[in-house]
Formats: structure tokens, C-alpha cells, sequence
């Protein structure tokens, strides 16, 4: 076990030196670069871009800067923003924690909600529930996410009073300062849109596979030998049907998270939500290629631990693994 | 025995009627999926529409103020006007060509480079494999919408760009898919015989592989193509995708700033990206129920 951990760790490190190399590459590809964006500046001089090319060593060769940069990045720092000046971990950090708020509520409730109806569906295969699901979940597969959030505005939003279209609380509503039921329920408003949203696009989905590993294992012998020998139908499902049939949805849970991150790029920007998929759109409109770079890293490094820990927890729950 | 035959040739031909090819069996298969028939349906007219918009489209999408601004939809204006006094429905059709267009490209990228990069290295398998396989790690280790965002920084955002981009930054998934394939009919018997007999990698690969690969590959870009225009709407929707011609995605995107007194600006151009994408959806599900039976 201590040595799969280790292999795997490993492995993880050279995915992530992968994707700072694609990611510099891809960047690498703007034409100009900082140096012509310096140019473009009517009151910069030829000097003055000179200047910027030998201070930020844009003249050196193409593998130095990647190591120059790599080597920032290992220490944590992500560099300056090119829009606003200030350092990109600080600007990060500073969002990390209302995206991070977002996603784990909408993650927990996709769950919640997604897999006793993928239980139920499979339990009663052909049945008129599960036809229905299954009809419900085709359907919120091909439907957009920010269109479906439109309609969500326009028909349920614009008409209830009291449900916030935009920002994440309201001003001067802080912990501490206010009562807890205050503050509570005024956080409560402002997620009623996002989270719909967010558990809307997540939950078709996760039906559909949470039905499909069921099926898979509701057909098993075991589980006809446990039927044969007259255990009732209860023991039958919860005790050796759902607990194999949730293994594999383990492992999705490392993918769902930076799924999620991605996806709350649109969600962000419909609801002005204060996190980082609201900064990311900001600096592709700016083209701020520090601030991309870094969500690029950021990205992958949440979704190579998902993965990772996914791994694990597959070895643990399971134990026909051995390692 | 001249009374017996006839007898035998008439069970015969109840039987099987003529000898049928593999693709009218999946044709046979494929009719019986109603949902995927109705989708065959109304994905020809929308192709036969967005074909015709020059001759279908009432007046030119780009002439301001052909009738009131924001009249809902009417007789004359079918899908109503914009804040410009635009024809939102001449600007559907050619929206039309956009989006539809762009899902068949990237996913005909997308799997065109998966395919090549999984067969060979399916085929070749050891060191080759392995670096293959890895690069494809790297690119789907990044979130795929930043991944997408990241590019369409970097590049131009032209319709062309949109496209390559959408196709470049997915086919990773699809060359696992055919690398797996591959791996496992190459060690199959008639491959082996095939190879003993004196054949050539090439030919191995073009004549008995790759058509038994055919059946995934075929169901995974139909599902492709309604995933690529769900994309393009998105990058739309953020202001970043295709904007000349309009496509659904961004006459949506036009749509939602003026939607408390224009609501047709959203709801038509949405439905229309649901529809399209939803018809795709349920084709993939039909040819691979119509192509692998055994596969559900």
C-alpha cells in the first residue's frame, strides 16, 4: 500500500511537470508576447520595450524562461498580474474560498439527491419511475447549463421576491457582525440560483451511472445466491447490491470536483458569484497569460489529487484490491 | 427429390428473404429506436434550413431595422425582432450554418486524431504506447474548459479557431477509446492469421482491425458532435465564441441582457441548442444499440 501510494505520488509529479510544460507551450504561442503588449502602448518607446524584453529575459532561450518560470512556480509563486500589478497568488487566494464554498455544497447535494434516484431506477428497471428518470436525465444531459439558468432568472428569479440574482451576501451582512440565523439565512438567498444551477447540471449524469453500476452488479450470482437463500429484498439491496455499486462512483468524485471548478467558470459569470471562475473569464478577456497559466496549474493540481485520492479510497473501500 | 427441393428453398427463403449485408442489419436495428428516428428527422430539416438560409431568410440578418425594435414574434417577424430591430429569425438560420457546422468539424477533428494516435498506439503498444499515452494524460490532467479558455486566449477567436480548438483540446478521450480497441483485437486469432499468411502492418491495420473498430468510433462521434456544439454555445455564452455570423450561442448571449422585456431572444436560440444537441444524444444511443446489440 505504502509503495502503490508512492508510485502513484510519483507518477502525479510528472503529469503536473507535463502540464506546466503544455501550459508554457500554449502561451508561448500568443503572438507579441508581454514584451509587443509593452508595444502597443502608444507611449512606450522602442527603449522602453527593450528594456522590458532584458528585464523580464524574453531574449533568452526558450527552456531558461520555462525553467525561470518553473522554478517561481515550485516556490509558490505564481508571478504578478499583468492586469492588475498585484501578486496572482494573493488574487487566488482571496477567491479560492467562495468557489470552494459553492462547489462542495452543490457536490454534496448532486450526491445526495443523484444516487437514491440511480438506486431506485435500477431496483425497478422499466419500471414507469425509472423510464421517467431515465427520460429526465437524456434530457438534462443536452441541456445547457447557462440556458437553463436563463429560464431559472427569468421564470422563478425575476418573479419570487427575495431571491438575489447576483453577488454572494449582502453588503455589511458579515460573520460575527450580525446574529448567525442573519447571516445564515442571508447566504441561504444568495445560493438559491447557483446551486440550482450547479446541481441541475450535475445530477443527469451521475443518475445515469449511478443506474448503470447498479445494473451491473444487481446481476451478479452472488447477489442471486443472497435472493436464493431468502434474505429479504432489503438486505438484498443495501447490504450487497448498492455497497459494490457505489466502488466506481467512488473514483468519480476526483473528476466531479474539478469538473465542477470548470464549470463554475459560466455559473460564476451569470451570478457575478466573487470566486475564481469569475477572475479566470476576467483575465482571458484581458489576456492575462500569468493569471492563466496559474488557474491551468491550479486546475490540474486539484484534479491530479482528486484522482489520486480517488485511487486510494478505491484500494480502501475495496478490499478485493490488493496492492 | 424433385418434390422435396422446392420445399427446402421456400424455408430457406422464409428464413432470410436475401442475403443481408451487416449495415442493412444495423439500419433494421437502428428504425426500431423511435427516438433516434424522430432525431434523424428534425436534424435533416434543420441541416436543409441552415443549407437554404440564403434563400429561406426573409430579409438579411446583419440590415438594421427592418421592423420595430423588440416586437415579439408575430407572422411577420417569426422569432420576433432585436434591440436593433434586427429579424431574429433570418438570424437563426444563419446562425444555424455556425453551430451545426462547427459541431461536425470538431468532432470530426477530435476523432480523427484520436484515432490515428490510439491505432498506433494500440498497434505498436511498448515505448510508443507509453509516450502516447502519457501526452494524453498531460492534456486531459488540465480542467478541459480551461484548457479551452486558455487556447482561445491565445488564439484568435475565428470560426475556423473555434473549431480546431474544441477538436485539439478532446481527442485525447478518443484515442483511449481506439487504443483499447485496438489492444485487444490485436490479439485476436484472424489477426494472427492474417499476419502469418504474410500481411503487412498497414494492411492488417486498414483491412482487419480498424473496420472492427468501427462500431465505438461511429457512437462516439455522434456523441461528439452534440458535445462540441454544447461547447461552442458556452464559449459563446461568455462572449468568446463565434460572433460573425451570430451563432445560437451567442444570439443567446445578445439575448439575456435585454431578456426582461425580449424573452424570445433567449428561449428560441436555447430550445434550438437543446433540440440539436438532445437529437445527437439520442442518434448515438440508437447506433449503439443498431451497432453492438450486446453492448447495452
Amino acid at each position: 500500500m505504502g509503495r502503490y501510494i508512492m508510485g502513484r505520488l510519483v507518477q502525479s509529479l510528472f503529469l503536473l511537470i507535463g502540464v506546466s510544460m503544455l501550459t508554457f507551450a500554449i502561451i508561448q504561442m500568443a503572438p507579441g508576447g508581454f514584451a509587443q503588449m509593452v508595444g502597443e502602448n502608444p507611449d512606450a518607446t522602442a527603449e522602453d520595450t527593450a528594456r522590458l524584453t532584458a528585464l523580464w529575459g524574453l531574449d533568452d532561450p526558450i527552456h531558461v524562461q520555462y525553467l525561470r518560470w518553473a522554478a517561481q512556480m515550485v516556490q509558490g509563486n505564481f508571478g504578478n498580474s499583468l492586469a492588475q500589478g498585484r501578486p496572482i497568488a494573493q488574487m487566488i487566494g482571496e477567491r479560492l474560498p467562495a468557489t470552494i464554498f459553492l462547489n462542495i455544497i452543490g457536490l454534496l447535494l448532486i450526491y445526495v439527491i443523484a444516487l437514491p434516484i440511480g438506486i431506485y431506477s435500477a431496483v425497478k428497471q422499466y419500471s414507469k419511475f425509472d423510464h421517467t428518470m431515465t427520460f429526465l436525465a437524456f434530457l438534462g444531459q443536452a441541456m445547457p447549463a447557462f440556458f437553463f439558468a436563463m429560464l431559472l432568472i427569468y421564470y422563478v428569479g425575476m418573479q419570487v421576491e427575495g431571491i438575489p440574482l447576483a453577488g454572494m451576501a449582502t453588503i455589511g451582512v458579515e460573520w460575527g457582525e450580525v446574529p448567525f440565523m442573519t447571516w445564515l439565512a442571508d447566504r441561504s438567498r444568495y445560493l438559491i440560483m447557483p446551486l440550482s444551477v450547479i446541481v441541475f447540471g450535475g445530477l443527469a449524469g451521475l443518475v445515469r451511472f449511478m443506474r448503470a453500476s447498479m445494473l451491473d452488479v444487481i446481476h451478479q450470482d452472488y447477489v442471486r445466491t443472497a435472493r436464493a437463500k431468502g434474505l429479504s429484498e432489503r438486505v438484498v439491496v443495501f447490504k450487497h447490491t448498492v455497497r459494490n455499486a457505489l466502488l466506481p462512483i467512488v473514483t468519480s468524485l476526483g473528476f466531479a470536483f474539478s469538473g465542477l471548478l470548470g464549470g463554475s467558470v459560466v455559473i460564476e459569470s451569470i451570478f457575478a458569484w466573487p470566486g475564481v471562475g469569475l477572475l479566470a473569464i476576467q483575465a482571458i478577456f484581458t489576456r492575462d497569460y500569468p493569471v492563466i497559466m496559474a488557474f491551468n496549474l491550479i486546475g490540474s493540481i486539484m484534479l491530479v489529487i482528486g484522482m489520486l485520492v480517488a485511487d486510494i479510497l478505491y484500494v480502501v473501500v475495496d478490499p478485493r484490491i490488493k496492492y | 427429390m424433385a418434390t422435396a427441393q422446392p420445399k427446402v428453398q421456400g424455408a430457406a427463403v422464409g428464413m432470410s428473404p436475401k442475403e443481408e449485408t451487416f449495415w442493412q442489419l444495423v439500419w433494421y436495428r437502428f428504425r426500431r429506436h423511435k427516438m433516434a428516428m424522430v432525431s434523424v428527422a428534425i436534424l435533416l430539416l434543420l441541416y436543409f434550413v441552415a443549407i437554404a438560409a440564403p434563400l429561406l431568410a426573409p430579409h438579411d440578418p446583419m440590415e438594421v431595422g427592418v421592423g420595430p425594435r423588440f416586437a415579439p414574434p408575430s407572422w411577420e417577424f417569426p422569432a420576433g425582432t432585436d434591440r436593433l430591430g434586427r429579424d431574429l429569425f433570418s438570424r437563426i438560420l444563419f446562425g444555424a450554418r455556425i453551430s451545426l457546422s462547427v459541431g461536425f468539424v470538431a468532432a470530426g477533428v477530435s476523432m480523427t486524431i484520436g484515432t490515428i494516435v490510439g491505432a498506433i498506439a494500440g498497434y505498436f503498444g511498448g515505448i510508443v504506447d507509453e509516450v502516447l499515452m502519457r501526452i494524453c494524460e498531460v492534456i486531459m490532467a488540465i480542467p478541459t474548459f480551461f484548457l479551452l479558455l486558455t487556447v482561445v486566449a491565445v488564439f484568435e477567436r475565428s470560426m475556423l479557431n473555434i473549431m480546431l480548438v474544441i477538436g485539439f483540446t478532446t481527442w485525447p478521450s478518443a484515442a483511449r477509446l481506439v487504443r483499447g480497441q485496438f489492444l485487444s483485437l490485436r490479439e485476436m486469432d484472424y489477426v494472427e492469421a492474417a499476419r502469418s499468411i504474410g500481411a503487412k502492418g498497414g494492411r492488417i491495420v486498414a483491412q482487419h482491425i480498424l473496420p472492427n473498430t468501427m462500431a465505438p468510433i461511429i457512437v462516439s462521434t455522434t456523441l461528439r458532435v452534440g458535445g462540441a456544439i454544447l461547447t461552442e454555445s458556452g464559449l459563446s455564452f461568455l462572449g468568446i465564441g463565434v460572433t460573425n455570423p451570430a451563432s445560437w450561442g451567442t444570439l443567446l448571449e445578445i439575448g439575456r441582457h435585454t431578456m426582461q422585456f425580449a424573452i424570445w431572444m433567449v428561449t428560441i436560440p436555447g430550445t434550438l441548442i437543446f433540440i440539436t444537441v438532445l437529437a445527437f444524444n439520442y442518434i448515438g444511443d440508437g447506433l449503439r444499440d443498431a451497432l453492438d446489440p450486446q453492448l447495452k
